[in-house]
């Protein structure tokens, strides 16, 4: 049935909320699909032109490959949309880290949006001299408590270098780590 | 108000519905080809071309979006689905709570707004209203109250009201931590990698992560 790809390709994307590998074969199966569809509207458009007005019988063809065609585009487009509006709350979640960590499941074109998004907000953030990422929610403390789960190496801070090792506890500034939480490499203590 | 993006709005209009065309469709027997090459087998005078149209009278099913489409032209006409009918409706006005939405449509009120509209038929759309408050207060009783038995009362819901479930479930949670004074701990980001939020259970609101994806 016209269409039923595009569902599946959305019906994917609907059950994570984690950003699936990006389907190019998907996309490729819509796009043959459309040139499919416009082939017999073209035919008939073109054949029967003076009697597509009152013959209820051309109409019905050319409104189910029309809206076939409308509707494998909307399929397709939101299945795009939606997985850049994913990347963009990605890339406020991870911080600089988020090209790292999404790049297997993104396609060539969602990489260089995400570069090119990642450049703008940097140059906004400097612009303001604000990092806008950092405390989404109101903080109560400016120093966090912290253990380290994953290796980070050595992290700058303004009392200087900081080596954070797994298993230690160290009390820093929470602009300096909170990136570091979300990800899931430090964890905070209460 | 439908949005174009998104995925919801889509999905909410694939379930299947049948109607009949009045008319004989050009080149659209693909639509069904079994059931256009047995009218056409069996009425002699057809000639080939006409065996690339879907003839007058038949009867398929549709995908809602194409079906509403014909049924606008005039071309086609829809029949209301079982789950809309009047059988169906007597059960909801006599226990909407005792009503499996899921196995009837899984995007119960969804069509039936989009039916409702295509017919004008308020009738349908009060049922649904009607139908809908009727069941929100047990919905939301069971995601806060019932624990992990909840979540076999997930097993009825429609999609609609999944969403309201966790909804309720994800506020519980986010006052319970609230209660523990340990709101403004900074968790892990959900679905990191797979990895799940030991502090979070699905849909709650508290991380950015999964606000920002509500608001979508």
């Amino acid at each position: 049935m016209h269409g039923r790809r595009g569902a599946e390709l959305l019906e994917e994307l609907r059950k994570t909320k984690w950003l699936p590998p990006y389907s190019e074969s998907g996309i490729r199966q819509i796009a043959a699909e459309i040139k499919e569809l416009l082939e017999p509207f073209l035919e008939i458009i073109t054949a029967h032109r003076a009697s597509l007005q009152n013959d209820p019988r051309y109409i019905s063809g050319v409104v189910v490959f029309y809206r076939s065609v409308q509707r494998n585009k909307r399929c397709a487009l939101a299945y795009l949309m939606n997985r850049l509006r994913r990347i963009v709350a990605f890339r406020w979640l991870f911080g600089q880290a988020a090209p790292a960590r999404l790049d297997q499941n993104l396609s060539g074109a969602e990489r260089q949006f995400l570069l090119k998004y990642n450049a703008l907000l940097g140059e906004y953030c400097d612009a303001v001299g604000l990092d806008l990422t950092a405390d989404q929610s109101p903080p109560r403390d400016l120093y966090v408590e912290v253990r380290v789960i994953a290796d980070c190496g050595d992290i700058l801070t303004e009392a200087g270098p900081v080596a954070l090792k797994p298993g230690t506890a160290h009390f820093l500034k929470r602009t300096d780590v909170e990136h570091l939480i979300r990800q899931g490499s430090l964890q905070h203590i209460l | 108000m439908e949005d174009y993006f998104s995925i919801d709005d889509i999905l909410s209009s694939e379930p299947r519905i049948y109607a009949t065309f009045h008319v004989q469709a050009h080149q659209l027997a693909h639509l069904d080809p079994a059931g256009a090459a047995a009218v056409w087998s069996s009425n002699k005078q057809s000639s080939a071309e006409d065996r690339l149209d879907l003839p007058s009278g038949h009867r398929l099913a549709l995908p809602f979006w194409l079906a509403d489409s014909l049924a606008q032209r005039g071309v086609a006409a829809l029949e209301l689905p079982r789950c809309f009918a009047t059988g169906a409706r007597h059960a909801l006005r006599a226990d909407a709570r005792a009503v499996r939405l899921q196995t009837r449509c899984p995007a119960f009120y969804a069509l039936g707004l989009r039916i409702a509209k295509l017919v004008r038929d308020s009738r349908l759309s009060e049922a649904l209203v009607r139908a809908f408050a009727d069941r929100c207060w047990g919905i939301v009783d069971s995601a806060v109250f019932a624990g992990a038995r909840g979540v076999a009362a997930l097993e009825g819901l429609e999609e609609k009201e999944r969403k309201l479930f966790f909804a309720a479930h994800g506020l519980d949670i986010a006052l319970r931590r609230w209660k523990e004074r340990r709101i403004d701990r900074i968790g892990m980001a959900h679905g990191v990698l797979g990895k799940r939020c030991r502090e979070e259970g699905p849909g709650s609101p508290v991380t950015p992560s999964t606000s920002k994806q509500r608001l979508q």
